[in-house]
């Protein structure tokens, strides 16, 4: 058996995760009657149409309103959903082409760090058990020794200390430790986080948010990190996309974008977040109402229904490069920037 | 005028062992003021707007100190007593609200109740009100016939935000109110919930554990830890010239879009087990700069006209300053 025809390309210099087009819609629950009569069936456009690619050792954000389709995004990365079209590569691979060995290598590989510690723990678990339990469903050797490492690497130390304890023995920031320590063990190449320090007090925030870079910098693997907060996003991700109904309207490094956000969409989610200075005083909402249902989608612009600056040409869908600095790095989906930058 | 002046309070619940949530903190708040409490998940800051409330869980009982609303006593008031100021004269914005809307009732019908229960009008009138108090609150009137599942969690946090606001209340206490909603919902709602004031002149507490909430929508703020106030004062005071190490710690664990990106620093550790009893401060087992003193009784200090700390000050406070953004400080303790 030619071992190079199972394994994925480990030898693969571009994006470790990269994807085209992708969709992931689920169809309408409607009435009874309505199918019986054939009635149409309506989708909920969760993502509709991404292109992104993530490099090693880089942390890319992912930044939107509750029902942009971030999570749903994270989700079909690494493989807990099925897209319903489009191209997911890893380490150049097209997913739903890889043999059954290389998915499990795929399975192995990509992990996800979750919002709750205090859901994601089985409470009768051990920290012990909760660990070893990827390593006894992907059948790999050496166990005792990855769990110590794992939680080395998670800053449980020493491990001795911990490996006995239950989720209700631990702080919130040590169960987040645990749920990295349980993601890390199979040391994948690829982790999704999404709102890992949201349910976390303040003062342990921080110490949560180093350990994560640090450990995709020595791992050099990739990361989408998930949130509505663009202040955790600034201090943990290189590049940010912002999402908006199913689509990425902006993307560029994250310095960039926070200090000069391009689609009037990233400038209210920027605008929204509250500032630790007296100076600042609560100011009047750029966006009123939420977003709408991703079913009936407008022509045009999906965000031209809610855009204070949206105008004739809005009706025309405006893609990704519809604005693109110089350098090409930073690009918004957007005709009317150069406008709303003057005004 | 002062509306709201709490004195030296104690709150403790009763258990196996008996936990005292709250221990010894006072405050007062001016009429048509807001003021911030904030501290991290088992400060007590919950309680405390739970007692000043007279909403405690059966467990809990005020120990000590005293709550005075308007000029009266209202620390010990019956159950019944308690009931007539609430909803009319004070009400609350509690964490969890907008999943305790009853699911089965109409929007309307659960406002006209709350009207009800307190003023005598009839079922056109509170109709009417309910509609008025859903337009206050930036919600289409017709919405008063959903029920709640057909709103968002925004609309949800609004329909409640209205409810405290049916009686005209003289204080609204909001704990957390946005805690569970995205930024855009949470700037929209804090906005309402400011202009409203402004509108109907109310008084207001805003308990959080997120200190740019307060700094954005606060007058005065007070930081506990520990089941103690560690800091009080005006916020722009507190931000610019806090002194104490935990409120220090804080504003340098916290994350801004603003400015030039900087490390954040973490305080490692957890909180004081609040069934212990405890002579000296609370924070001192997290605290980078405490010394033996630190285990002794801690006496509040007033550095300026209505700033009060309650430190020790084991090393000058402009050290403490200058040390606490530095990450290493706070990893290398030397603990009492």
């Amino acid at each position: 058996m030619a071992i190079t025809e199972q394994s994925l390309n480990w030898d693969y210099d571009g994006p470790i995760m990269e994807v085209a087009g992708l969709e992931k819609h689920f169809p309408q629950s409607t009435g009874i009657v309505h199918q019986l009569i054939g009635g149409d069936t309506k989708h909920v456009k969760a993502v509709d149409g991404v292109d992104m690619a993530i490099e090693s050792g880089e942390t890319m954000g992912l930044v939107g309103e509750s029902g942009c389709g971030k999570s749903t995004l994270g989700e079909v990365l690494i493989g807990l959903q099925e897209p319903t079209g489009g191209s997911i590569k890893f380490l150049g691979t097209e997913l739903s082409s890889m043999s059954d060995a290389q998915h499990k290598e795929f399975r192995r590989n990509v992990q996800m760090i979750f919002q709750d510690p205090y859901e994601s723990l089985n409470p009768r678990f051990s920290v012990e058990q909760w660990i070893r339990e990827p390593l006894e469903v992907h059948d790999i050797d050496n166990q005792d020794e990855r769990i110590y490492e794992a939680l080395e690497r998670a800053e449980l130390t020493p491990p001795e200390n911990y490996i006995g304890e239950h989720p209700h023995e631990l702080s919130g920031g040590e169960r987040q430790r645990v749920s990295i320590a349980r993601a890390l063990v199979l040391e994948p190449k690829f982790i999704v986080a999404d709102e890992p320090v949201s349910m976390l007090d303040v003062s342990v925030r921080a110490s949560i948010l180093n350990l994560l870079r640090k450990l995709v910098d020595e791992l050099d693997m990739g990361a989408l990190y998930i949130s509505h907060d663009l202040s955790l996003i600034r201090q943990m991700c290189d590049r940010t996309s912002v999402m908006y109904l199913g689509k990425v309207v902006e993307r560029g490094p994250t310095e960039r974008l926070i200090k000069g956000p391009k689609h009037p969409y990233a400038r209210a989610l920027l605008d929204a977040v509250p500032v630790p200075n007296p100076e600042h005083n609560i100011s009047e909402p750029q966006l009123e109402g939420e977003p709408p249902d991703p079913v009936d989608l407008p022509e045009g612009c999906n965000f031209r229904p809610r855009c204070p600056f949206a105008a004739e040409e809005c009706f025309e869908e405006p893609g990704l490069d519809a604005y693109e600095t110089a350098d090409g790095e930073h690009a918004a989906a957007c005709w009317r920037v150069e406008t709303v930058d003057e005004m | 005028m002062t509306l709201l002046e709490v004195n030296d309070l104690h709150v403790t619940y009763a258990g196996d062992p008996a936990v005292e949530a709250v221990r010894g903190v006072s405050f007062t708040l001016e009429e048509g003021e807001t003021l911030g409490i904030v501290g991290e998940s088992g400060c007590g800051k919950t309680t405390l707007a739970q007692a000043v409330m007279g909403a405690l869980p059966d467990n809990g009982e005020i120990t000590g100190g005293e709550i005075i609303f308007d000029g009266q006593d209202i620390t010990h008031l019956s159950n019944r007593q308690r009931r007539e100021i609430r909803w009319e004269r004070m009400s609350m914005i509690s964490q969890s609200a907008m999943n305790s809307l009853d699911p089965v009732y109409r929007v309307k019908d659960q406002i006209r109740e709350a009207i009800q229960e307190h003023r005598d009008v009839s079922d056109a009138e509170a109709y009417e009100r309910s509609r008025e108090l859903m337009e206050l609150v930036g919600l289409d009137p017709d919405r008063v016939e959903d029920y709640p599942h057909q709103l968002s969690g925004g609309m949800r946090q609004r329909v409640i935000i209205a409810m405290s606001l049916a009686l005209d209340p003289d204080l609204i206490i909001a704990d957390e109110p946005t805690t569970a909603l995205d930024v855009i919902i949470q700037e929209q709602i804090l906005y309402r919930i400011k202009e409203l004031q402004r509108e109907l002149g109310n008084s207001m507490v805003m308990v959080t554990h997120d200190i740019s909430v307060v700094a954005e929508t606060c007058d005065s703020m007070v930081v506990m830890y520990g089941g103690e106030l560690m800091e009080a004062g005006n916020v722009d005071e507190i931000f610019n010239n806090a002194h104490h190490p935990y409120t220090l710690g804080l504003q340098n664990a916290f994350p801004s879009v603003e400015g030039e990106k900087r490390d954040l620093t973490s305080i490692p550790g957890s909180p004081p087990d609040l069934s212990e009893p405890l002579e000296g401060c609370p924070f001192a087992s997290r605290c980078p700069f405490a010394a033996p003193e630190c285990e002794e009784k801690v006496p509040v200090r007033e550095p300026v006209d209505g700033h009060r700390v309650r430190c020790h000050e084991p090393v000058p406070f402009e050290q403490i300053r200058d040390r606490s953004g530095e990450d290493e400080t706070w990893l290398s303790q030397n603990k009492v």
